[in-house]
């Protein structure tokens, strides 16, 4: 038989299948022991001896070709008969599928691991302080005095004379460098409280400190590095600007503004009209704190920074009512 | 500070719009939190002179008025007082707008025509005066437009300024900044003040005791003072700083203190008994009567002005009501002093009192302004009280070391980052007068002027030279850094492993306050004994809801389902991870670090497909199997001790014997403290120990190559046998068992548990006859046990 005349049996045993029944007899006729192929093969011996081996090749290809069509056949008989038996010959595809149940992390951590990244990725090491401090790290070694206000029963939390609720994460500055020496260059994430609660205050709240202490560290360094920050943070084209500004701890000190990224610049309501939104408060490590800790600020220099994350997450995530946070509304923490 | 930009123009020329000065001295580090703009809201409103007066016929207390308005007289029925021939008014006639949108109409009063008003500052709009009507000064011209008159619209700048920038609480020291930024110079206050003789040494003695309290003291009088209103430009000005227009003397101290940043008190001389003052520490206790009508306890320490028999004044913080200015004060003594911050701070902070007065004491004032701000209260109170002078001064002083900073150019540049030459940061720190007075090959010896106490060393300049030089003037470098090793704590690795298990696991992660208070110890029926019922107190809590440090996390949870489910979400899977804190003597708290996960109602609603039941225990015990499984910890549950906990589907959790938490459902007397009117399941775990124990190191076991098989068993178990113990033991028969899966249990007349018990070889394809041999076993190992039998 020519391949031909095999190939036009072959189709014609395919098309006329109707049903499985038809096409498991098919499929013995074809593919079965005693089947066509079997016989075809049988006969290869009277094949003259130049041809049989190309006639082999392609009787066999032919076979393989025909065992697929008929898998494919098989399978789709298949699942014919398997939604025959769910009732329906289709699904209807719009109806809701099922969502899996996954669990969120609360913004603050979002916003923490997004700023420990960023410092990570500049060579700072992540450290801790207790949240349960020494006046005399909370402030006595920041140089912040006695009478100072922020001392105030109105703003610190007090439990007992000489220990607070830390009032910033900057001890961990001064444990930091009493722990080891120069160079420093550490970020300590955490809580800390103070006596407050309004739309713009909680009891507590969070906060990144960053520390780098070396021979030779320069305000521009303070200036490039927190320039890194953020862009990274809050986008490459954010404005940065730096600001003098006052803490007892720093100097020269600077506030950390970024332009306004709900009204880019104009001015609105949440930058008052400024164009600008304060993102941190940094500087110089104080020529005193450094002696505190026993080192010499004619020998090293360093710069500090500290930014609260709730104030970074309601930039980045238009959020105005800081207890937002503490809530634990499934209907706010379900959107992060 | 606020600061009028109207009279900041008297002191600097050339004033920048008030937007861009706002935004020039915040860059210089003096932050202008907002620009208040000011302006009449009267319309139409001109400057009149009364040309005539005459009593209207039929209501004596109202006059007729003639008003000159520069081209015609009006005519005007006013019922003030202080209507004085020829005196320039405040004239509204017909057509002119008042606040409130008030428009001046023609009226016929009692048969006499009035075609305008005369104004009181109450009816402009311009003050709280309703004495009378608005007199204007003498040198206004009639007809002028009043809203065209430059005091009566202006801006007013807030500044923010740093604590330590005492000389910043005056327009004076805002106008040395602003000259800086403007490369200007200030101009002082135009006066001349007449000093002749040396005659207050007969009307008073001053004795200072204690010349460290108070290192200068000047006292200075006027008599034949009268006691009125200050002009209205004074009072004017005192209120858009922000202060409240009393009298004549009183606003005139203020008024200097605003301009100039002295703080100054003024006595009546005829209340001090025996005519004299004495400036000395106290050093007994006892009350005295301040001008607010306050008793004050005063303290050993507190400094004090006294007169011959006692205190007249708490120096510093407030006059005492027994020698204040009085309506027929005559003779005014005028104090001008800078008194040591150290003690205003201490007394004040007592007090609890923050004083105009003692805001400036406590940050330091200028010692060597001290007299001329004196001077110029006295011109003022002759000027606007039609005072004399009395000749003279009192005064004590002690001598001020001149400070002096030494700042080497190079260390400078170092510091900074920049490259500022020599001439420019000399040039830099004179526009804010730190002159240098020596000069050598490195740098500049820069003597500190007296009103600037925030500039003790080396680096205080350097700040001043970035401050005014402008940040924005020094370059951002990255620096050069020596890489080096950021470990991972073994805490940071399993704490990040178990929030990701947690995730997976569809908890959400909530934050609370670390504090709680009495009402969560008793809801959690925690008794005194326990630990958790001796808590951290805070001595100034924020509520009596937290006034504890916390001990574990288990209510903020609560707190937080319940405001869940009070708002119709009720199915929740929530964790916290968060810090607990406990008592230790002589030291700080412990902090520990706990977990606690929770899940209520079932895992959703509404799906079409399907339905679901709501949590049981089983749910919360598969969340801590599969944690503890991603930790690497064999755990065991044991009978608990929780009251917390319904006693029948709960368990104390130990890993290796070391009890780390408990789990279990919540009791219902628990949960009504909260409002959960829903079961709930909770554990709560020691992290600490977790990471302790925890062991994620993995090593890979090969997977078999051979197929597996399995059988399953059903057997009665009796109630008090834990089935957990049966699968254990099956599990214990032989290696080949590589899981044991319960997979139906029952209970008809008894329990019926059944087991499908895998088995595998590494070695080869297990025969039947393997398996057989295996099931016997199974069988007779635990049918052996009491309450254990086959179902057959």
């Amino acid at each position: 038989m020519e391949l031909d005349e095999i190939l036009g049996q072959i189709e014609r045993e395919l098309e006329a299948i109707k049903d499985e029944n038809d096409l498991a007899n098919v499929k013995i006729r074809l593919l079965g022991r005693k089947g066509l192929f079997s016989s075809l093969f049988e006969n290869m011996k009277n094949i003259p001896q130049e041809s049989r081996k190309e006639f082999g090749k392609r009787l066999n290809l032919l076979k393989v070709e025909t065992e697929e069509r008929i898998k494919k056949l098989e399978i789709d008989f298949e699942e014919k008969r398997k939604r025959k038996k769910e009732g329906a010959s289709k699904i209807d595809i719009t109806l809701p599928g099922k969502i899996p149940l996954v669990g969120k992390k609360h913004p603050i951590t979002i916003t923490f691991e997004e700023i420990i990244r960023i410092f990570t990725s500049l060579g700072f090491e992540v450290t801790e302080g207790p949240e349960v401090e020494l006046d005399y790290y909370n402030f006595e070694a920041l140089n912040i005095p006695k009478d100072h206000p922020a001392r105030d029963m109105q703003d610190t939390f007090y439990i007992k004379e000489d220990v607070v609720l830390r009032t910033h994460t900057s001890p961990v500055q001064i444990r930091t460098m009493e722990a080891k020496k120069p160079p420093i260059r550490v970020i300590a994430p955490g809580a800390v409280y103070r006596c407050d609660q309004d739309i713009s205050h909680t009891p507590m709240f969070h906060q990144v400190e960053g520390l780098m202490v070396d021979k030779n560290v320069r305000f521009s360094d303070l200036k490039g590095i927190l320039t890194v920050f953020a862009r990274e943070m809050f986008g490459e084209d954010v404005a940065v600007r730096f600001r003098p500004s006052y803490f007892p701890f720093t100097e020269p000190s600077a506030e950390v503004d970024i332009g306004c990224v709900i009204c880019e610049g104009k001015g609105c309501r949440v930058c008052k009209d400024t164009g600008w939104l304060e993102i941190l408060g940094s500087g110089m490590v104080h020529p005193q704190v450094l002696r505190n800790v026993g080192y010499d600020p004619e020998e090293v220099t360093g710069f500090a920074f500290g930014m609260g994350v709730e104030r970074i997450a309601m930039i980045k995530f238009g959020i105005d009512d800081i207890r937002q946070f503490y809530y634990n509304d499934l209907r706010f923490l379900s959107q992060f | 500070m606020r600061v009028p930009y109207e009279w900041l123009g008297e002191f600097v020329d050339n004033l920048p719009e008030p937007e861009i000065l706002a935004e020039k001295l915040t860059l210089v580090g003096l932050e202008v939190e907002s620009i208040e703009k000011i302006s009449p809201e009267f319309r139409g409103v001109t400057v009149g002179r009364i040309a005539q007066v005459s009593e209207h016929p039929k209501r004596p207390d109202l006059k007729i008025v003639k008003v000159d308005t520069g081209e015609k007289l009006v005519q005007v029925v006013c019922g003030a007082k202080n209507v004085f021939l020829n005196s320039k008014v405040a004239f509204a006639g017909l057509g002119a707008r008042l606040p409130g949108n008030i428009i001046i109409e023609k009226r016929e009063i009692l048969g006499v025509f009035s075609e305008g008003m005369l104004c009181s500052e109450k009816e402009l709009g311009l003050s709280e005066d309703e004495s009378g009507i608005f007199i204007l000064p003498d040198e206004v011209e009639v007809g002028f437009l009043l809203e065209n008159l430059s005091w009566t619209k202006d801006f007013i700048l807030d500044v923010n300024c740093a604590p330590n920038r005492g000389d910043l609480l005056s327009i004076l020291g805002i106008a040395r900044e602003v000259a800086s930024i403007t490369k200007s110079k200030i101009r002082l206050p135009d006066f001349k003040m007449e000093d002749k003789g040396e005659d207050i040494k007969d009307y008073i003695s001053l004795n200072v005791l204690d010349l460290d309290a108070c290192p200068r003291y000047v006292l200075r009088m006027i008599e034949d003072v009268k006691i009125t209103q200050a002009p209205y430009w004074m009072r004017w000005r005192i209120s858009k700083c922000g202060m409240r227009p009393i009298n004549s003397v009183v606003d005139i101290t203020n008024y200097v203190m605003l301009e100039l940043g002295q703080p100054l008190h003024a006595f009546d001389y005829e209340l001090l008994r025996e005519r004299k003052i004495e400036v000395r520490v106290s050093t007994d206790n006892f009350t005295f009567r301040t001008l607010d009508g306050q008793e004050r306890a005063i303290h050993p320490g507190d400094l004090l002005i006294c007169d011959g028999l006692g205190p007249v004044a708490i120096a510093g913080i407030m006059g005492g009501e027994n020698s204040e200015i009085r309506d027929t004060t005559k003779i005014v003594a005028l104090e001008s002093a800078f008194f040591n911050p150290f003690f205003i701070r201490r007394t004040a902070r007592r007090m609890g009192i923050r004083s105009e007065a003692s805001l400036r004491f406590e940050k330091g004032i200028d010692m060597d302004g001290v007299d001329y701000a004196s001077k110029r209260a006295i011109y003022l109170m002759e000027k606007l009280s039609g005072g004399r002078v009395i000749g003279g001064k009192l005064e004590t002083k002690k001598e001020r070391d001149k400070k002096t900073i030494y700042v080497n150019i190079g260390r400078l540049n170092e510091v900074l980052g920049t490259n500022f030459e020599k001439k420019v940061i000399k040039d830099t720190l004179e526009s804010i007068y730190i002159n240098a007075k020596k000069e050598d090959e490195a740098g500049f010896l820069f003597e500190i002027p007296s009103f600037r106490h925030d500039l003790n060393e080396y680096m205080d300049i350097v700040e001043e030279v970035a401050r005014i030089k402008g940040y924005e003037t020094i370059p951002e470098t990255l620096p050069v850094i020596e890489l080096k090793r950021l470990k991972s704590t073994k805490r940071e690795v399993i704490e990040k492993i178990t929030r990701e298990y947690l995730f997976g696991a569809g908890f959400y992660e909530i934050i609370n306050f670390s504090f709680f208070g009495e009402k969560d110890i008793s809801a959690f029926l925690i008794g005194r004994s326990d630990k958790r019922g001796k808590p951290i107190r805070i001595m100034n809590p924020i509520s009596k809801e937290f006034s504890f440090m916390r001990t574990f996390l288990s209510p903020g949870i609560l707190r937080t389902v319940g405001y869940n489910t009070k708002r119709g979400e009720k199915n929740l899977r929530v964790f916290e991870f968060g810090h607990i804190f406990f008592d230790e003597e002589n030291t700080l708290p412990l902090q520990k670090k706990s977990l606690a996960f929770a899940m209520t109602g079932k895992e959703r609603d509404l799906f079409w497909r399907e339905r679901f039941t709501e949590y049981d225990f089983f749910d919360i015990k598969g969340v801590l199997e599969g944690l503890m499984q991603t930790l690497g910890l064999k755990f065991s549950l044991t009978e608990t001790k929780e009251t917390f906990l319904v006693n029948t589907d709960s368990a104390d959790i130990s890993v290796g014997g070391t009890r780390i938490g408990w789990i279990g459902e919540l009791r219902e007397e628990v949960l009504k403290a909260y409002e959960i009117e829903q079961r709930l399941f909770i554990a709560e775990l020691d992290f600490d120990a977790i990471v302790d124990l925890a062991d994620v190191d993995r090593k890979v076991r090969p997977i078999s190559k051979y197929p597996y098989a399995f059988r399953d068993f059903s057997f009665y178990v009796s109630e008090e046998i834990a089935v957990g113990h049966l699968t254990d033991k099956i599990k214990a028969i032989s290696d080949l068992i590589t899981s044991v899966v319960v997979f139906d249990v029952f209970r008809k007349e008894r329990r019926s548990v059944t087991f499908r018990v895998f088995f595998q070889s590494y070695e080869g394809t297990l025969r039947d006859e393997e398996i057989d041999l295996l099931q016997e076993i199974i069988i007779r190992e635990l049918t052996q046990i009491k309450g254990v039998d086959l179902r057959t």
